[in-house]
């Protein structure tokens, strides 16, 4: 905590978020009477860092339905993820994931020693009990993308994953995360918090599991390198280098900065989709589970553009207090976004104009302006009110800073 | 019998865009009026020239004889003083007006500009539902909102007229925009910045308003429910003020090697401080030109931007070339014709 306050001090609201993230009266959650759920939240907290919280603030309706998409699509993923086993025993696990789900006291025991969800496919017994007394419309649609994720698996397994073209690299991103937003869409709509409408445009809820995946392969880049995973499309970093592994190379490093935007405006492209898909989701519980992972996204995605630490440091991340105040920030469609036009602007104003996409950049900070305030219009109230508090380095805020520090003097006064 | 339209100011910047447009999208034949026409052009069986002014609605009247369309595109330069806005764009305008009624030519299209709705206050994503200010900051925009309401309220069954408002019109050719930001370049002054970059500008490549002309002309046609009708035109990407000088330097190799960020507010005061010097300067009988105003200021800190749907919808209006090829464009041409010149200057 004294360290997250102390990276933050440049950052007033960050620091606020932090201490009544701090004081605030932690929710407990209280499974005890069911053991059955006891032990599936137990699972989800045990494989999920960013989701456990997210998904247990939901209405109760949707809650233990989408606790067990993730962990069905955990278990399938552990398979899948775990090279000790053979292909030939892996792939008709893959391929009849979605059937397996459907077996009374099945359980899985073939994982390595090192695999750290083993235990979640060891007692999957458990996740298949809880499965089962779900509402037949969210078995049908977590039974269906899995199916479809599963084959997904088994072909990139069979064949490698070989991501040469943009559309490869989309199609990718579609079996890994376009799939979810897809199966998540599907769950709200049979849920009657939303409208028909949420499950029928496929094409956002590709766009919102796109946006997150697309953000993490841009940010993890050395960490698959080293893992001998290449999920860069090679008709973006063949414009760049001839091997992608150039793109480490100190020599390199122009070029590695323009690769780097490149995978930014890539990702970006998919904004637009973003927000038309947020402005559909009507359910408050719903809408913070959307809109919280896309907000971390376009802060991510911030913090990577022109920085060349992602080709030297595993493990670039936003600072925790940025994380706090952006889970305390969106709340309503208005404030979050205020939140993209925000980091929008940022990444506009940071990239070099040298930079073969600095005129793409200016285009899209743009669009996503003009979708905001046509579509959320209260969003410029909330984008003052957010950069009272935030933006380092202008003027501004050192008239900001300048307050703050009278404010204080004046305080300690008052206080002696 | 093929069409006859004749294009005022056709040797202009944008004029000369409009007749390569209709050159290569339809079959017209082309009449150019223009104050000033080059004693080296070779007239062809499509481009009639006349040389003429738009203020003598005799001369503007004989031209027109014979003519189905008229694009009124001739419009004096911003720099030109106050009474020559109200001569050529009021007087001018009517004059056009008058003779399309009286020699019969069914279709007008008056090159308005975004500028119309220009009080001083930001722009954000306006359209045409909002309505002309009651009052200006600037007489260029003043005068081009009242002929624009001329031409429009002319509208009737024998002259259907609908007026375009272009946004930062730039492109090869462009003899304000491009090179103002280059001269600002060469003085150094590129590393100055008034406000934190938020407000969005649209710029729009010249090609696209070029075609924009020709869609109108085309759809101008009885019962087109774009008669009598206003369009704001745009590339449909508005970009961060200071994106777009950043991007034409950028096309140089040119970065600025550091910013000094101005506070809008601080700015505003600097603008009046320099209004007033140059108010006193008048006042002493010395020579002055309006540099550093507060308009200017607002026009860069705010947001200037446009909705282009009723363009869409009713045009059928889609930008032809986007915003980043229009800036390698524009400065592909500017660095010839740069190159071009030091080569003459050489040669002397």
């Amino acid at each position: 905590m004294a360290s997250a306050i102390l990276a933050s001090l440049l950052h007033p609201s960050e620091v606020l978020a932090l201490v009544q993230y701090k004081l605030a009266p932690k929710t407990k959650y209280d499974y005890s009477n069911n053991k059955t759920r006891e032990r599936l939240y137990h699972h989800l907290n045990m494989t999920s860092r960013s989701f456990a919280a997210v998904i247990q603030d939901l209405d109760d309706e949707l809650k233990d339905a989408i606790c067990l998409f993730y962990l069905v699509l955990r278990g399938l993923d552990t398979i899948e993820d775990d090279m000790t086993i053979d292909l030939e025993i892996k792939l008709p696990y893959l391929k009849t994931f979605h059937e397996i789900i459907y077996q009374k006291g099945w359980n899985f025991t073939e994982n390595g020693p090192n695999e750290k969800d083993r235990q979640l496919l060891v007692e999957f017994d458990t996740v298949i009990e809880g499965f089962l007394e779900l509402k037949p419309a969210y078995q049908t649609i977590i039974a269906d993308i899995t199916k479809r994720m599963g084959n997904g698996m088994a072909h990139y397994a069979t064949a490698g994953i070989n991501v040469v073209t943009n559309a490869d690299y989309d199609e990718y991103c579609h079996y890994v995360a376009g799939l979810v937003g897809l199966g998540l869409s599907e769950m709200f709509t049979a849920s009657g918090f939303e409208s028909p409408m949420v499950a029928e445009r496929k094409d956002l809820s590709n766009s919102m599991g796109l946006f997150l995946q697309k953000t993490n392969i841009t940010r993890d880049f050395l960490e698959d390198l080293r893992d001998n995973r290449r999920f860069w499309p090679e008709e973006i970093w063949g414009k760049y280098v001839d091997e992608i592994k150039d793109l480490t190379e100190p020599e390199n490093k122009e070029k590695a900065l323009q690769c780097l935007s490149h995978m930014v405006v890539n990702a970006m492209a998919h904004i637009r989709d973003v927000l038309e898909y947020l402005s559909m989701i009507k359910n408050k519980s719903c809408f913070k589970f959307c809109a919280i992972p896309q907000v971390m996204a376009i802060a991510t995605l911030n913090l990577l553009h022109t920085n060349y630490m992602i080709y030297t440091h595993e493990n670039v991340k936003i600072r925790k207090g940025e994380t706090v105040w952006l889970m305390k920030e969106s709340s309503n469609v208005d404030s979050v976004a205020a939140i993209f036009r925000l980091y929008a602007r940022q990444i506009n104003n940071k990239s070099n104009p040298l930079d073969p996409h600095f005129v793409d950049i200016g285009v899209i900070c743009g669009e996503i302006e003009q979708i905001c305030v046509s579509k959320y219009p209260g969003s410029t109230a909330e984008l003052h009110r957010l950069q009272a508090g935030v933006m380092a380095g202008t003027s501004g805020n050192v008239l900001t800073a300048a307050a703050v520090v009278a404010g204080a003097i004046a305080l300690k006064n008052v206080i002696a | 019998m093929t069409t006859k339209c004749l294009v005022t100011g056709g040797n202009g910047f944008l004029g000369r865009w409009i007749v390569a447009e209709l050159i290569k999208r339809t079959d017209y034949t082309i009449t150019i009026l223009d104050i000033f026409i080059p004693s080296n052009v070779e007239p062809n069986d499509r481009i009639t020239y006349i040389t003429g002014d738009i203020t003598d609605a005799a001369a503007v009247q004989a031209a027109l004889k014979g003519h189905d369309i008229c694009l009124h595109v001739a419009s004096p330069p911003h720099h030109f003083p106050a009474e020559k806005f109200k001569r050529i764009n009021i007087e001018g305008t009517q004059n056009v007006i008058d003779a399309c009624l009286n020699e019969k030519v069914g279709r007008l299209i008056y090159t308005s500009s975004a500028s119309v709705l220009q009080d001083g206050s930001p722009l954000v994503n306006a359209d045409e539902t909002y309505a002309i200010p009651k009052t200006f900051i600037e007489t260029y925009s003043e005068t081009k909102a009242i002929a624009e309401g001329m031409v429009l309220k002319a509208n009737c069954d024998q002259l259907l007229t609908c007026a375009l408002r272009p946004s930062g019109i730039f492109g090869p050719g462009d003899s304000q925009g491009t090179p103002g930001f280059m001269d600002v370049m060469k003085k150094g002054q590129h590393v100055l910045q008034i406000g934190d970059n938020s407000g969005l500008f649209d710029w729009t490549y010249v090609e696209n308003v070029a075609y924009s002309h020709v869609l109108a002309a085309q759809k101008l046609i009885p019962g087109s429910k774009a008669a009598g009708q206003a369009f704001f035109i745009t590339n449909g990407s508005p970009v961060p003020f200071w994106n777009h000088p950043r991007a034409l330097m950028a096309e140089k190799k040119v970065v600025a090697p550091y910013l000094i960020i101005i506070n809008f507010h601080v700015a505003l005061v600097i603008a009046f401080l320099s209004e007033m010097a140059s108010v006193v300067k008048r006042m002493l009988g010395k020579e002055s030109k309006d540099g550093f105003t507060r308009v200017r200021v607002r026009y860069i800190a705010y947001d200037r931007y446009f909705n282009i749907n009723k363009a869409r919808n009713l045009l059928g209006y889609e930008p032809v070339v986007s915003y980043k090829e229009g800036v390698k464009r524009t400065m592909a041409s500017f660095i010839e014709q740069e190159e071009l010149q030091a080569k003459k200057n050489a040669a002397k």
